[in-house]
């Protein structure tokens, strides 16, 4: 019983992380269920990717959020989050767990750094009315700032590639929110509200795709998988009401922070 | 125009995911009860709320679909179109890779 309140417990933070950061919470959650819980990293994978549909279903639901989601711009990227997200089942089915923690460890790594070179982009624009924001651009209203805002997509290539990079990864048990969200605010153009939204959306379509693979598979343990899903959910509404008092530039730092620990755990393992 | 029907598709999948979660979590909540009270059925209606909690976000992109068709709009058509095709090929994969 207790590796099964061990799993709430983690779903819980990562909840609340996911719903703080935009990001799955997949990064918290897959290292806790395999070296605190014990369980073997394919299952806690599998665990926390079927989490991460929970996480999206939530986060992209609550009320103010859905208006901040770029839903054309998601649908469009999901093609490629999807795609990698079954390249990823391929390539990963053949690899070991060394190699598996490695690879998290190094995506890891290599986002905390994107996001502490990046913080001060809200790439938005005064918006009058008469601004073309393109096919995939938008506008929205933010609390924090008095006037309406727009802004457009750039670099879209760049947003291809790192959906179809975050779909590959988001099969070792993160909803590939870690990338697409750096990428999409520093590279592309799209406001962090509005990355982090539109990501928290995808994440569940890319998930899904692991998901169904992994329950086939028999990963998917029920009991583990059941309490983990309630504590994320449980989690997540933690996560929302702190949110709503924080600013896009505490939220980065802190998602930094988060990623960092992971990988410099899994690296001095 | 096509502004003010997307953000209405917006709140329909809002509810959607809302009582998705809301249903599968219940499942997988009393699911967990009764494994624990000794009962064979819990790993039953666990598993029931596992796949209900997957089957949400398919949900939303058929619909999407649906949707997009119905407006002409041919961008968001393809795009979801192609996403359920992945999730088909994925199972077809799975599927594979168990035998």
């Amino acid at each position: 019983m207790l590796p099964v309140v061990s799993s709430l417990f983690a779903g819980v933070v990562a909840g609340g992380l996911g719903a703080l950061l935009g990001i799955g919470g997949g990064a918290f959650l897959v290292p806790f269920l395999n070296l605190v819980v014990g369980l073997d990293f394919k299952v806690a994978s599998a665990v926390s990717l079927v989490t991460v549909i929970a996480t999206s279903s939530v986060t992209s639901a609550s009320a103010g959020r859905l208006s901040l989601v770029n839903l054309k711009l998601g649908m469009v990227l999901e093609i490629f989050t999807t795609s990698g997200g079954l390249l990823g089942l391929v390539v990963f089915s053949r690899s070991d767990d060394p190699t598996l923690k490695h690879v998290f460890a190094a995506v890891m790594a290599v986002v905390a750094f994107v996001m502490l070179r990046n913080l001060r982009r809200t790439n938005v624009i005064h918006d009058t009315g008469d601004i073309d924001v393109g096919i995939l651009g938008g506008r929205y209203l933010d609390p924090h700032v008095e006037h309406p805002v727009a802004y457009r997509v750039k670099r879209l290539p760049v947003a291809f590639g790192v959906s179809l990079l975050a779909g590959v990864v988001s099969m070792l048990g993160v909803g590939g929110g870690v990338l697409k969200v750096p990428a999409l605010n520093a590279w592309c153009g799209v406001p962090m509200k509005t990355a982090a939204a539109t990501s928290a959306l995808m994440i569940g379509a890319t998930a899904v795709v692991g998901s169904i693979s992994y329950y086939m598979q028999g990963r998917v343990v029920p009991t583990y998988t059941a309490a983990a899903v309630l504590g994320v959910l449980a989690g997540s509404r933690v996560g929302f009401a702190i949110a709503a008092r924080t600013k896009a530039k505490g939220l980065k730092i802190l998602m930094a922070a988060v990623l960092a620990t992971v990988a410099v755990i899994y690296v001095t393992q | 125009m096509a502004d003010e029907e997307l953000s209405r598709l917006e709140h329909q999948l809002g509810r959607l995911l809302r009582l998705g979660v809301v249903v599968s979590g219940a499942c997988l909540a009393v699911g967990l009860v009764l494994h624990f009270a000794g009962l064979n059925a819990g790993e039953v209606v666990m598993r029931a709320g596992l796949i209900l909690l997957m089957a949400i976000p398919v949900t939303r992109i058929a619909a999407s679909f649906v949707d997009a068709v119905r407006r002409a709009d041919r961008l968001l058509a393809f795009a979801t179109a192609f996403v359920l095709i992945v999730m088909a090929l994925t199972i077809v994969y799975s599927w594979e890779l168990r035998r």
